[in-house]
């Protein structure tokens, strides 16, 4: 069991509010990750579980008990830095091993704890290497080890993938979700990169300004942003934001003009709109959006400028101006094209989430 | 020679000259007289190692090693720590603080040694001095303290602690400010007191930088000369205080070369000293590499 959970918590430093109201209930086992811009204050929040940083305000249990007052080596807590922090001058036995010597445990003890960790890992035959004759992959192995020796209640993760290579990032992302199913334990995770965030949670926190966006499974943030925001974080390549007019309203259907500038008019399946909204922003991803073949013409097609094609090898990336200046990527999976040619998209209406001017989701009546 | 890197010769020429004319020069010409007796004014005699065999057999070579031994291992490893000591409280404050108690305990390495001489001569004063009005608060007696056989090398490594601390602190603060907060918070994660991070964080990081200071300290302890001349108030033919409880090496070897006129003996002073110094330094880097390869 470990249950963390998060009541009103609020950072300032200085006069700046880092963190505001933030309440969360992180279930016993559960993979956690907190995603968002830089400055948005997700590391902030770890090192506040950690015990690293105070909070100004509010309140964390951990399996109902205060932790506020406990001091950080006692909260049940581990920590796995961005930077490794691996102590140079020991070797990485002595560095998994250190926590366990502070705490006055015998030799044998120690040696037993992380020889299993080390087993887990598969770190045995680097024990007696330095940090520094370690490779990047390594340190970090050596980095989780040291916290898998503690044995804690809830694992910390500071973006501790950040500092190696794609290839790495990838293989060690895979070995994090195998330790998660081997270990059961509660983690969180903090990271910058929604790819990480999306591959590796089972709930995600989007943050924003020391605000909690949104919180919840990582394809329902995708399918079902709460706003703009989320919509525009969660996705790579990210997803299409266009201006549009709401001319007619019908009650399972509104009739869409202006479509990012163009003389494009779309029905979109949408109950319940509220007539009084005459503008509203249209949130599509990329591969709702194609490039309309060359010899077939439709109504709700949209002349565009082609200003950029990113070939990828099993995908393109078409990247067009509409007629405001606004930007659109369309996907494309077999089609070559080429830059500054004019060219025609087509958008799939039944995919359009709506936002209205201060970024919020308008969801459809009887929708969650 | 190239004509093509003429000017390059061209350019390294002042320094070379400067370099030869006063550095080169005077050490070769410095063993040269270290083999002669010579008084700078009649024509050099080769002695041989008499020289050599004459300081080493002296009262005043014995006693001056003697000194410098005890001064050496009590102000080194004292003098380091007291840095060390206060590198970590001006470390552990920030802005106006932080630079206000650098400033105070850099000033002294600033001073003048006959100024810091001076002040401390003040300070040790039998009747009026500070110290003795400080002891004198608590009901202890009057102490001579430059001048009492037994206290006067301690006030000499007092004084020059307070001299060159603040030399060491400035280099270690540097050294602390390198150290990752990081290392410190997962030390504090792993349940590692304040004493514990020091012990096991900040002294094996900056074992770099102590290496330095310590090597640097040992060098120039072995030269110590100016205060101890001047809380003497000596002259060249009188020297090294009462009953020469204050005579170093480097004094002894100015006393023989301008008091007794005696230059080739001062030059092998010179020479034993430089030998003495290599040693040591070498001896130092020796022990790192074997502390290394453990």
């Amino acid at each position: 069991m470990a249950q963390l959970d998060i009541t009103g918590v609020a950072k300032t430093f200085g006069a700046v509010d880092v963190l505001r109201d933030i309440n969360l209930n992180i279930r016993s086992g559960e993979f956690v990750v907190f995603v968002g811009p830089s400055g948005c204050g997700k590391s902030t929040l770890l090192r506040i579980i950690s015990g690293l940083e105070e909070v100004t305000a509010g309140e964390l249990r951990l399996d109902g008990e205060r932790l506020n007052d406990v001091d950080p080596a006692r909260r049940g807590t581990a920590m796995v830095f961005q930077s490794y922090a691996l102590y140079p001058h020991m070797t990485a036995a002595e560095n998994m091993g250190f926590s366990l010597k502070m705490a006055g445990a015998r030799k044998s003890e120690i040696r037993e704890k992380v020889g299993k960790a080390a087993a887990i890992l598969q770190l045995e035959r680097h024990m007696d290497r330095r940090p520094g004759q370690l490779s990047g992959g390594q340190k970090q192995r050596v980095a989780i080890g040291r916290a898998i020796v503690r044995e804690p209640k809830v694992f910390l993760f500071d973006e501790p993938l950040s500092n190696l290579d794609a290839e790495l990032r990838v293989q060690m992302r895979a070995e994090l979700i195998d330790l998660h199913r081997r270990l059961k334990t509660t983690m969180i995770y903090v990271t910058h990169d929604q790819v990480e965030a999306m591959t590796l949670a089972d709930r995600m926190v989007v943050l924003n300004g020391g605000v909690i966006q949104q919180c919840g499974r990582p394809l329902d943030l995708y399918d079902d942003p709460d706003n703009r925001f989320v919509a525009g974080f969660i996705g790579s390549p990210k997803m299409n934001f266009l201006s549009a007019t709401v001319r007619e309203v019908r009650p399972d259907a509104i009739v869409l003009d202006d479509i990012g500038g163009s003389s494009a008019s779309l029905v979109v399946p949408f109950r319940g709109f509220d007539p009084s909204g005459r503008t509203v922003e249209i949130g599509i991803r990329p591969e709702h959006v194609r490039l309309a073949p060359s010899n077939e013409r439709l109504d709700g097609d949209v002349e565009v400028e082609v200003t950029l094609v990113e070939e990828l090898g099993d995908v393109t990336y078409v990247h067009a101006s509409m007629p405001t200046g606004e930007r659109v990527i369309a996907r494309s999976d077999d089609a070559r094209h080429r830059a500054e040619t004019p060219s025609r998209i087509r958008l799939d209406p039944s995919r359009f989430l709506l936002f209205d001017a201060a970024g919020r989701r308008i969801r459809q009546s009887g929708a969650a | 020679m190239n004509s093509r890197h003429l000017p390059h010769y061209l350019m390294v020429l002042p320094f070379v000259a400067l370099f030869a004319a006063f550095f080169l020069y005077p050490i070769v010409s410095g063993f040269y007289y270290s083999f002669h007796d010579w008084n700078a004014v009649t024509e050099p005699h080769f002695v041989g190692l008499a020289n050599y065999e004459r300081i080493v057999g002296s009262r005043d070579f014995s006693r001056a090693m003697w000194n410098l031994v005890t001064y050496v291992v009590i102000t080194v490893p004292l003098g380091i720590a007291v840095a060390f000591g206060l590198a970590l409280l001006v470390d552990s404050f920030s802005g106006f603080w932080s630079n206000l108690f650098r400033s105070v305990f850099f000033l002294p390495v600033v001073l003048p040694a006959f100024l810091a001489a001076t002040i401390w001569r003040w300070m040790y004063a039998p009747n009026f001095g500070l110290v003795n009005m400080v002891l004198g608060w608590f009901g202890y007696p009057s102490v001579n303290f430059l001048n009492d056989t037994d206290t006067m090398l301690y006030s000499l490594i007092a004084v020059d602690i307070w001299v060159s601390a603040g030399f060491n602190m400035v280099i270690l603060l540097a050294g602390l400010k390198n150290i990752p907060v990081d290392l410190y918070e997962a030390a504090r994660l792993d349940g590692a007191s304040r004493l514990q991070q020091v012990r096991h964080v900040t002294i094996p990081m900056l074992a770099p930088v102590l290496f330095f200071v310590m090597t640097y300290g040992l060098i120039s302890a072995l030269q110590v000369f100016d205060v101890p001349w001047l809380l003497t108030g000596s002259s060249f033919t009188n020297y090294g205080g009462r009953q020469n409880a204050l005579l170093f090496p480097v004094m002894d070897m100015m006393g023989r070369a301008f008091g007794s006129v005696r230059f080739g003996q001062a030059s092998a002073y010179g020479f034993i000293l430089t030998a003495l110094i290599i040693v040591v330094t070498a001896g130092m880097f020796g022990l790192r590499a074997m502390r290394r390869k453990a």
